[in-house]
């Protein structure tokens, strides 16, 4: 180990080093000033982060091979900490209001982001399960930390049980793709697939055991039945960052195996990924149109959300603009869905858990910057311009079309339509219904709104001009291009 | 001559390991269930020795059959245990259980016979020195990832089980 690999994963250093002293900082400061302190610590230890490692760069290996940092590893290493910021800022008056450990709160947040970094550096399997590991170890805490809540028990219980099964099934799949290639480096098992080694039975049970397991960890329908109890109970701050974090850095893991090594097996998995995604993005949205509670809606939605990037996946064949397509997606998903799950923030202070549609009555009067954000964020989602989300989806219908799945491209334009009624059913009871007789309190919260309000913005800006971020996801996906 | 004691020892290891398995989640006694894990761990460790890794199956017996058990059986000692009438796992669901792990574990079973040239281990595994410096060198990065994850599962623990300030 010399100067230059430490150097090269100075921003994961950065982060841990950024965990450990929040930590410290915790036990030190009284009350009142770790209010303050502590999310600013966690904001400019991520900030200085970001600015720690290269932006775009020509690929370079460090630690004998076992760590790549590309542009692929930039990009998601840039998204992660920007996620965490956004985490970070809409935390600190909920976790007050519900007597949340704030210290060990932003500590967890930022191991996290330490674990999904490290998936975006991985050249081996080994890293990246001890990658996945230390991303989701860190989220089942998270989701159980509202102790005295037993929802929050049981979604810290249930993510537990369902993520250990599934790490289990992928670690399972490892152990036959070692078997079978002999070396656990991506490349490695990149060449033993091109050589024509790879296609008996057997590889199909490794193919079908890391399939199921990075389909777990991501939420594709049917491994999802963790998704609506874990992001329900778990508290919303922590719900908008494990809805985002663990699914992109699912994704960087999916692009990295599939594409990255498994690639040159393609006919193989493709089409089984696209039907994959046609039952997700489907089930995903019906399922949410019958929700009365807001919170559980958003987490089917985001189940809904899988499905499309996982369409993009599946029109890998399709060459750079697929994988880049993913990308932008992912950024975009990141963005809008924490900034939406982060809006019930303001009914969850007072309220009960989520919000009722009900609840939701009037919010616009009562609440108006809250309202907006929410709304941009609803519309972002849908789909609809001059948003993010627009943008991203018809980047994905782009590539998807190239590859010739015409089926799956008129799934994601039906779903689209069918997801319009109930992201829009919510802003409809926001700006036209009258306030409900018991909704709960509003209390004061400007640093979620000022939070919000970046982000609302970003989803709009980018989606006027989202030339510069689709330029560098097509940089980010370079090293998957053949 | 002795050829036969290889695949026998196999066998034998394997028992212990998925059939002390079932039982840690079928079992109703909860010191039982825990000797019983006690028992695949130290197959499990039969299993690396078979393998020739004398170094990570001492390991297993040391950490796992030692420190871990016993950790777990103190922790069955010092809380309430209630009178169960079921077991842990698996109450109403051990027959959709027994399907899908058949529907596993055949094809899994037949296509591992199918493995054509398996990889055979570098014969390295056994020797210490040989391990330490992988870890040091090569695996390095994931070995020191694996200790930050220690770490935030430490932090995890305590937040969980903290007794609240007031």
């Amino acid at each position: 180990m010399s100067l230059d690999d430490l150097n090269t994963v100075l921003p994961e250093v950065v982060v841990t080093a950024t965990a450990c002293l929040v930590l410290l900082a915790d036990a030190i400061l009284d009350r009142k000033l770790a209010r303050f302190w502590l999310p600013l610590l966690v904001v400019l230890g991520l900030i200085s982060a970001i600015f720690s490692g290269p932006i775009t760069v020509a690929s370079h290996t460090a630690f004998g091979g076992f760590v790549v940092v590309d542009t692929f590893t930039a990009f998601f290493r840039v998204l992660f900490c920007i996620l965490a910021i956004f985490a970070t800022i809409v935390a600190p008056e909920y976790l007050e209001r519900r007597a949340i450990p704030a210290g060990a709160f932003y500590a967890t947040i930022l191991f996290s982001t330490v674990g999904a970094m490290t998936i975006a550096l991985a050249t081996d399997l080994i890293t990246i399960f001890v990658g996945l590991e230390l991303m989701t170890i860190p989220i089942y805490v998270l989701a159980g930390m509202a102790r005295r809540d037993r929802y929050s028990n049981e979604a810290g219980l249930k993510y537990f049980l369902l993520g250990a099964f599934s790490s289990a099934m992928l670690l399972y799949g490892f152990a036959w793709l070692y078997g079978l290639s002999g070396t656990t480096t991506f490349v490695g098992i990149a060449e033993a697939v091109a050589k024509g080694g790879l296609t008996d039975g057997a590889t199909l049970v490794a193919l079908a055991l890391v399939t199921v397991g990075l389909a777990f960890k991501a939420a594709v329908v049917p491994f999802h039945q963790w998704t609506p109890d874990a992001y329900d109970g778990a508290p919303t701050p922590a719900t908008a960052f494990m809805s985002v974090a663990p699914k992109a850095a699912a994704f960087a893991a999916i692009l990295r195996i599939m594409i990255g090594s498994l690639g040159p097996l393609g006919l193989d998995w493709s089409a089984v990924f696209a039907i994959l995604a046609a039952i997700t993005m489907t089930g995903g949205n019906v399922v949410a149109l019958v929700q009365g509670n807001v919170k559980r809606m958003l987490a089917y939605s985001s189940i809904a959300h899988t499905g499309y990037i996982l369409a993009g996946v599946a029109a890998y064949q399709a060459g750079a603009s697929a994988s880049a397509a993913v990308l932008f997606y992912v950024f975009a998903y990141g963005i809008m869905n924490l900034g939406a799950f982060a809006c019930l923030i303001y009914l969850d202070l007072d309220g009960t858990r989520g919000a009722s549609l009900d609840e939701l009555n009037g919010f616009a009067r009562r609440q108006p910057a809250g309202a907006l954000a929410f709304a941009v964020f609803l519309i972002s989602l849908t789909g609809i311009p001059p948003t993010i989300g627009f943008v991203a989806k018809v980047f994905i219908l782009q590539p998807v079309l190239d590859a010739g799945l015409v089926w799956l491209a008129v799934a994601i334009a039906l779903n689209a339509a069918l997801a319009a009624f109930y992201y829009l059913r919510v802003v409809v009871h926001m700006y036209m219904y009258d306030v409900d007789a018991n909704a709960p309190r509003l209390l004061r919260t400007d640093l979620l709104s000022a939070g919000l309000g970046i982000a609302g913005l970003a989803v709009v800006v980018i989606g006027i001009v989202p030339d510069g971020l689709y330029r560098w996801a097509l940089q980010a996906a370079a090293p998957f291009v053949r | 001559m002795f050829d036969f004691l290889e695949p026998f020892f196999f066998a034998v290891f394997s028992l212990g390991i998925i059939g002390a398995g079932v039982c840690v989640v079928m079992l109703r006694r909860i010191t039982a269930q825990a000797l019983l894990m006690a028992l695949t761990f130290a197959s499990m460790a039969g299993m690396f020795l078979l393998l020739g890794a004398e170094t990570i199956a001492l390991f297993q017996v040391l950490i796992y059959v030692g420190a871990i058990t016993i950790l777990i059986l103190f922790g069955v000692m010092f809380t309430k245990q209630d009178d169960r009438g079921y077991a842990l796992f698996f109450q109403k669901q051990t027959p959709w259980a027994a399907a899908f792990t058949l529907v596993i574990a055949v094809p899994v079973v037949f296509l591992a016979f199918s493995f054509k040239d398996a990889i055979t281990p570098s014969g390295k595994g056994g020797d210490l020195i040989p391990l330490a410096g992988s870890l040091f060198t090569d695996y390095a990065f994931p070995f020191e990832i694996a200790s930050v994850l220690l770490l935030a599962a430490l932090v995890g623990a305590i937040v969980l089980v903290k007794r609240d300030e007031q």
